[in-house]
Formats: structure tokens, sequence, C-alpha cells
């Protein structure tokens, strides 16, 4: 039932799954071509935020434009729980794919560097907190409001940013103290852990919503 | 005789609106019609026997079993048409049918197949290119591809032509023949109740009116037609819903024997569910007696 789930809201995004893929695979390319000093990793972060951010959005989209579909789903043997469990699945086979094709696209342009496991481990974190936060609100506070809460986050990024590098900076000393493998190991958990606790918030507000 | 559905105390609130203590039950192998104006809490109810409504308390039992506990297997059983916008509209027939079946264990392509031929429905279309009358066909093929003991049907003829609506009739016979073991169908075009129905419960203001054989119910009632002078005090506490003109009364009784007697002259009539349901509705009437 969970995979009918996954594979129910890529049949809602299906005309954009396509175009997806081929910006994942073109964005590294161009930067490549255009601005070689941020090719690399950052293009891979680039294309799993664009493809899952997106593809996320356009099927709360469809769910707030049809909701008697998501009636009639619910007023099906699906239990409400799966149906919150596919979206999480849904952005984890998102994921899997952008950086299938971003490892693709390390093996034909060398000058994207090597697709390493602690690269994808650290993007996995960045996107697993944010979404973790992103889809309970939608569950709670429905496709409007948190449209504009997540407008309101990208707009306040660009002032953001610079303290958290800031920061970040003074963190990397203490990091550079653990073994590679644990401090993964800890931001993998960490992650792991996100996806869980918000995994339960959603399931617990879209069991408790009124669709009547 | 079974009850493929039995709700007791079922209560929902709301700002405006609430139900209050709805009970009542469903007898297996019978069409029951869920009748009341636009308003009056039938489409909650339904929505909250299908477990969609939050807040819900009271007990519903489906097969004897408890819809809090058994909900998986109960709906594994039902098949339910809501309206017909209840898909994603840009999908079509065929993919909103691969979303909706892995959801039941006895979905049957077969049926699936056989349902969309006798609408003549092509499973390429989009969804949102089908007429009202359509989606509805749709529904119901969807609703019955799974081998559904119940069927809980939202106004499935609201707005739609008389052609239709007799289809569909044709089409509720065929399944309670085939073995269904029930159909639970609200409206408010009553004339298709009328036809079909063999139990009738009446929602009004979030409370049951009645829960009756139809037949039973339409006999025990009959419109009183009469002239202004034969309208004496005696009378009128025998009738309700009583409308008065220049030239004569109309009312409602289930007093026949006594109305005979009074006014041997009098034209009595056989009412339709609608004089029934309008008579029993709140704002329709006269003599609250006759609810005590």
């Amino acid at each position: 039932m969970l995979l009918s789930l996954v594979k129910k809201d890529f049949i809602l995004v299906k005309k954009y799954v396509l175009f997806m893929a081929v910006v994942c695979f073109l964005l590294p390319v161009f930067l490549l071509s255009r601005l070689p000093e941020f090719a690399g990793p950052l293009t891979f972060f680039i294309s799993v935020v664009y493809s899952i951010f997106l593809l996320l959005q356009y099927v709360f989209l469809k769910e707030y434009q049809s909701p008697k579909a998501s009636l009639l789903l619910c007023a099906s043997p699906y239990p409400r729980r799966l149906m919150v469990l596919g979206k999480y699945g849904f952005c984890l086979v998102l994921y899997a794919a952008s950086s299938l094709i971003y490892w693709i696209n390390t093996q034909i342009f060398p000058g994207l560097g090597r697709f390493h496991w602690e690269m994808a481990v650290l993007v996995f974190f960045i996107v697993t907190i944010f979404y973790s936060i992103y889809i309970p609100l939608e569950y709670r506070l429905g496709f409007e409001r948190t449209k504009f809460i997540t407008m309101f986050i990208i707009m306040a990024c660009p002032f953001v940013a610079p303290f958290i590098l800031q920061k970040g900076a003074v963190i990397q000393d203490y990091i550079q103290l653990l073994p590679p493998v644990l401090f993964y190991g800890i931001v993998l958990f960490i992650s792991l852990l996100a996806l869980v606790i918000s995994a339960c918030l959603s399931v617990y507000f879209y069991e408790h919503a009124d669709l009547s | 005789m079974d009850r493929v559905l039995e709700v007791k105390n079922l209560n929902k609130s709301y700002s405006r609106f609430a139900l209050k203590d709805v009970s009542f039950s469903l007898p297996e192998g019978c069409i029951t019609g869920f009748i009341g104006i636009n308003g009056a809490g039938k489409t909650t109810t339904l929505r909250s026997i299908l477990g969609l409504a939050e807040g819900v308390t009271g007990s519903i039992r489906f097969f004897g079993m408890d819809m809090k506990r058994n909900e998986k297997q109960i709906k594994n059983r039902i098949g339910v048409v809501l309206d017909g916008d209840c898909f994603y509209e840009d999908l079509s027939l065929e993919e909103m049918k691969k979303i909706l079946a892995p959801a039941y264990s006895s979905w049957c392509e077969q049926d699936y197949r056989s349902y969309l031929e006798r609408f003549s429905l092509n499973p390429k279309e989009k969804i949102k290119n089908l007429s009202k009358g359509m989606k509805i066909k749709y529904s119901l093929a969807l609703a019955l591809s799974h081998k559904p003991e119940l069927l809980i049907m939202d106004e499935p003829t609201s707005g739609l032509d008389p052609l239709f609506r007799s289809q569909l009739l044709d089409l509720l016979r065929d399944y309670m023949e085939k073995g269904g073991k029930g159909v639970f169908f609200s409206t408010h075009i009553t004339s298709d109740l009328d036809k079909i129905a063999d139990m009738l419960i009446m929602i009004d203001q979030g409370h049951i009116v009645f829960r009756e054989d139809k037949d039973e119910l339409l006999d025990r009632y009959r419109i009183v037609k009469g002239s202004k002078e034969d309208l004496n005090e005696e009378v009128r506490s025998l009738l309700f819903h009583i409308q008065e003109t220049a030239f004569g009364f109309t009312g409602m009784t289930s007093h026949i024997s006594q109305i005979q007697k009074l006014l041997p002259n009098v034209l009595l009539e056989r009412p339709t569910v609608e004089d029934i349901m309008l008579s029993h509705t709140k704002g329709g009437m006269k003599n609250a007696a006759e609810f005590s």
C-alpha cells in the first residue's frame, strides 16, 4: 500500500518528473561550463532541493485543488497514516533519483569531482531538516498558509546564511576533532531522527484532521 | 435480519450545526434512502460514519464490527460514491483507477472493465472532460469494482437528468440481485426513492425524524384536501403541515379513519416521499403534537 501511495504522488506530478530529471542532469553541466568554481557539491545540493521542493509542492497543490479526492482516498482502505508516510517515501525516492543522476554526471564529467558519500550525507541532512519542518506544516496549516511561511523562509535565507556560515566556521574547528565516520554517522542519525519525529507529527495532524 | 450498519448516539458539533444523538440501523438486503433538505445533516452523517470527520462520538458498527477497531477491513467491504468532483481532474480514468485500486484487496479488473464498457467510458479520457453524469458513472464503476457488500452514496442523483437517474436505479437493482447486502443512499430528490427504496430514514436539523419501511410509511399517511369550512378545531388537531388558501386547505394526517369519519366527502390522497419529507421538516410542521 505504501508503494502505491508513493506511486500516486508520482502519477500526480508525472508531467514534471521528466522535466526535473533533465534539469537535475543539465544544471551541474551548465555550471561546470559557465562557472566551474561553483560546480560540484553545490550543484548537487541545488538539484536535490529543486527537485524535491518543486515536485512536492506540486503534489500538495494538486491535493489542495482537489480536496474531495483526498476524501475519496480516506474513505477507501488506505490508512491516513500511510497516506502521510507516502509523502516521505516520495521525497526519499526523489533524493535517491537526484543522487543517481548526479553520480551519472560525475562519471561523464570528471570536472564535477568525485561523488562521495560524505557529500551525500551532508546534503541529505540539510534537505531532511527542511522537509521535516515543511511537511508537518503542510498537514497542520494547509497549502495556502504554508506557502507564505515557505516564501518567508526563502526570503530570509540570504540574510541568515552569512550568520550560519560564520558560525559554521567556528563549529568546523570542533568537527575536525571528530573522526569523519563518527561525525557523518551522527549527522545521518540526526537526519533520520528528524524524519521520524516529523513523520509522527504529520501522521498525528492528518489523522486528527476533520475532512467532513 | 442481520444489520449491515448500526449507528448509536452519533454526535458531531460545528459552530452553527450539530448532529445530535443520531441513531439508526440498516437491515441486510434493503435499499435505504437517507432523506432531508439541504443542510439537514445527511452529508455530515455519511462522512462521520465513514470516519472522515473528527470529534465524532457514538458507536458505529458495520457488519457487526466496530468501525474504529476494524476500519480497514470494513472499508474493504464497502463502496463509496461521494459525488462527481472527488477526483484529481487532470488525470485520466485509468490513472485514477491505478491510484484507488491497490487500496482494495478484492479489486476485480474484469468488473471494472465491464462497468466502463456498460457506461461507455473511455479509460484514456481525462476526468476533467467528463460531464457530471459521466463522473458519477465513473464513481460507481470504481465503487462497484471491488465487489462491495454495502454501497454508500452521497446525493448521487443531484443535478442529473431523468434518463441517467433511471439508469442508476437499474444499476442498483442489478447490484442487489447480484448479492449486494445493502445500499445507503442520501438524496433530496425523493422521486428516485419512490421507485426503489425499501426503507427511509429522515434527518432534519441534525436529528433523525423517522426510520421506517417506505411502503408502511406511505400507507400510514394521507394528504387531506378540503374546503375552509371543513377545517374546524377537531380536524385541525388531526392534521399537520396545514396549508390554507382562500378556497380550502391541504394537510397531512396519520389519523386516516378519524378524518374519514369526520369528513366523509373530503379528498384523501396517498402522499409521495417528498410530501412526507416536507411535512416532517420543521419549517413545515404546524402541529407539534404529531411528533409527541
